[in-house]
């Protein structure tokens, strides 16, 4: 290039030197995570009548059923799930809702998928 | 006359009788029957009525006793499927690869695929599949179960020169080059021929990432291949899925509400400018220029926090369905893109001066990989690479969806045919996004943003078109009345454009590979499949030094 543009590269040197680092510390702080992220499902028992549509429109084969206290519950797995809310949008009675707890997969997600685990049922 | 009917009579003429069914299928869709061996004929006919005639794909469909094959052609303003029918036990039909080059990828791909014998074709090779693939086993045909194939076949290594033994002689060097290495960023394997610094010829092999995507969707419900399909890339999902909704609704008759068919264009924007930006920072550090790859990398963040705001994730935007749009747009967010965007239309501005101006980057793709627009048509390139070459082709314009119809827009072309042009039609294009984005947002209309659909699709066929951000983007989808797809068929834009790659990259540096390739924006996840051949009859494998040093001077 020609011509040096000084002025306008020292604005956004030194503006950057006193902005906050634009990575996060991930596992330390909180991850900042949008309202309309498709994070994992919850799940509400009580809405639940198990016509057991969900195991079968998933595309990614992600929901099982199992027998949980004499009823046929949904199991999700979310190792497989490819977060597409198919489960949620075609569930009749709203008994899978949506959530954005997305940003926390490395740490509740894992919690939440192994109180799901077959094994400790 | 309509654009239609001037192709049908076209054909008509030629054809005569052996046309056995003629009849407008859609709006700028045509679909004729011919007889078996008549197809050269018809194709013949509309490369001289229409001077831009290109193919788009070919599709094999087994129909239990016949194969099916649909040329499909776009003559400048309509979209022509010549259909014919083979015996199934005698699938032989002759190749159009010497009036038509651009189709001899897919008529490999049909070739080994569903077990289709083009006749005078120059290469018959396998494209997709390894090599050591069983013999007469056809992924594609009906009967055909994974347990026939068995996992057990001997895995051999790909050939490592090019040409026979006894032409490798003098200073040329055969070099290999992936499917793992440190430059890729996908598994692909190109095998070069050398002469010292210069590129002699080359021949890619892909297919290492093949999933078999086509044959999976069969087996999954039209809204559940939705998810599928949009996975077949993760750079141009929206486009995948676009296309498909699209293919689908035009199957089953089903009218998109205009506040989807705006949110669509929105997100495929979003999803067009993501990937322009993507490709500059690639292109940044392939020449090695660095910082415009940390800078364009940082620009295209802000892009995909947009889209994970409008549609739920940053990547998979899974924002299409069937019937419309997933989720409404808040007004909100729609004010945010607006603000974020004309920063971004800024910067590209910048860097549009910034790249015209630059001397390295200047030498680095001024005049390298030349593409003349003759030669873009005749290999039948799309997207970007055929519109840097001069040849004003958009899906977007020339066959409007969604919103595009309504929109006001000039496609952006330039005629240089260099990697430079290439680039610069993808920047011209992030400001032309801009405008598309901010126009759709404000002329966005009220109403329902998604329609009801049933999940059983009428019997029938369609075909849906797309300008991905890498050029026309192809669906064919077929339905026998159930809830499940009977044949579904991706043609992305990197397979009609890969056969471009040497021809413009013969005579160039070793150093200059990369900057090429990038020029062309390959996505071989997209495509999964490829490999070279001559097609055109008495072109010389073998060039002298002295000829490609004059050649790279541009003199005959
Ligand atoms: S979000 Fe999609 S993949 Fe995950 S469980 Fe639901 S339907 Fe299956």
């Amino acid at each position: 290039m020609g011509r040096v543009r000084l002025p306008r590269m020292a604005v956004e040197v030194v503006s950057s030197l006193f902005k906050k680092s634009s990575t996060r510390k991930y596992p330390f702080e909180k991850p900042i995570v949008p309202l309309g992220s498709r994070g994992m499902q919850v799940f509400h028992s009580v809405m639940w009548h198990g016509c057991g549509l969900c195991p079968r429109d998933c595309p990614a084969g992600a929901i099982e059923m199992v027998e949980v206290s004499g009823k046929k519950m949904p199991l999700i797995r979310i190792d497989s799930c490819i977060f597409c809310y198919v489960c949620v949008e075609n569930c009749p009675r709203k008994a899978l809702t949506e959530s954005n707890l997305a940003g926390h997969r490395g740490q509740r997600g894992a919690r939440h998928q192994a109180r799901r685990e077959p094994s400790e049922r | 006359m309509s654009a239609e009917e001037e192709a049908m009579e076209a054909i008509s003429k030629r054809l005569g009788e052996r046309a056995q069914e003629c009849r407008i299928a859609a709006p700028r869709r045509i679909c004729v029957l011919v007889r078996c061996g008549s197809h050269r004929d018809a194709i013949s006919a509309l490369l001289e009525r229409f001077e831009f005639t290109t193919i788009s794909t070919i599709t094999g469909v087994d129909l239990g006793e016949d194969i099916e094959l649909n040329y499909h052609l776009w003559c400048g303003r309509t979209e022509v499927t010549v259909k014919t029918r083979l015996p199934k036990i005698r699938p032989d039909v002759e190749t159009v690869t010497d009036i038509l080059p651009g189709a001899a990828l897919y008529e490999r791909e049909a070739f080994e695929l569903l077990g289709v014998r083009f006749l005078g074709h120059p290469g018959l090779k396998r494209l997709v599949l390894p090599d050591s693939w069983p013999e007469g086993q056809y992924p594609l045909r009906r009967d055909w179960k994974p347990e026939i194939a068995g996992l057990e076949f001997p895995q051999e290594a790909d050939s490592v020169a090019i040409g026979a033994e006894g032409e490798n002689r003098g200073s040329t060097v055969n070099v290999v080059f992936g499917p793992q290495h440190p430059a890729l960023h996908e598994p692909e394997r190109f095998l070069f021929k050398l002469d010292g610094e210069i590129v002699v010829d080359v021949e890619p092999r892909l297919g290492y990432a093949h999933r078999g995507i086509e044959k999976g969707a069969e087996k999954l419900m039209f809204f559940q291949a939705t998810h599928l399909i949009e996975r077949i890339c993760g750079i141009c999902n929206v486009a995948h899925a676009t296309c498909f909704c699209q293919a689908v609704e035009s199957l089953g008759g089903i009218e998109v509400p205009p506040r989807a068919s705006y949110l669509r264009t929105i997100v495929h924007e979003l999803n067009r400018l993501h990937s322009h930006l993507l490709l500059l920072g690639v292109a940044g550090m392939e020449i090695g220029f660095e910082t415009l790859f940390q800078y364009s990398w940082r620009d295209r963040e802000m892009v995909l926090d947009l889209t994970e705001k409008a549609t739920g994730n940053r990547i998979m935007a899974e924002y299409n369905a069937i019937g419309g749009v997933r989720r409404d747009l808040d007004p909100i967010v729609g004010e945010e893109m607006k603000k974020v965007l004309s920063g971004i239309k800024r910067r590209a501005a910048f860097y549009k001066k910034l790249l015209g101006e630059d001397p390295t980057f200047g030498l680095r793709t001024r005049g390298i990989g030349v593409l003349k627009a003759a030669e873009a048509l005749r290999l039948s390139v799309v997207g970007p690479v055929a519109r840097g070459s001069g040849i004003k082709m958009d899906v977007r314009r020339h066959d409007p969806y969604a919103a595009y119809g309504e929109i006001p827009f000039e496609e952006v072309a330039y005629g240089e045919g260099d990697s430079w042009a290439r680039f610069m039609v993808r920047l011209d294009e992030i400001a032309q996004s801009v405008d598309i984005v901010n126009y759709a947002i404000e002329k966005l209309p009220s109403g329902p943003y998604r329609a009801r659909v049933p999940r059983r699709v009428p019997e029938g066929e369609a075909l849906g078109r797309v300008e991905a951000p890498r050029g026309e983007l192809v669906h064919y989808v077929k339905s026998d009345g159930t809830a499940y797809p009977q044949r579904v068929k991706v043609r992305s834009p990197t397979l009609a454009n890969i056969m471009s790659f040497r021809e413009m990259i013969r005579g160039c540096y070793v150093a200059d590979i990369p900057a090429v390739l990038a020029s062309l924006d390959p996505c071989f996840s997209c495509t999964d499949r490829m490999a070279f051949l001559d097609v055109k009859s008495g072109m010389k494998w073998f060039w002298s030094l002295e000829e490609i040093k004059r050649r790279r001077l541009g003199k005959p």
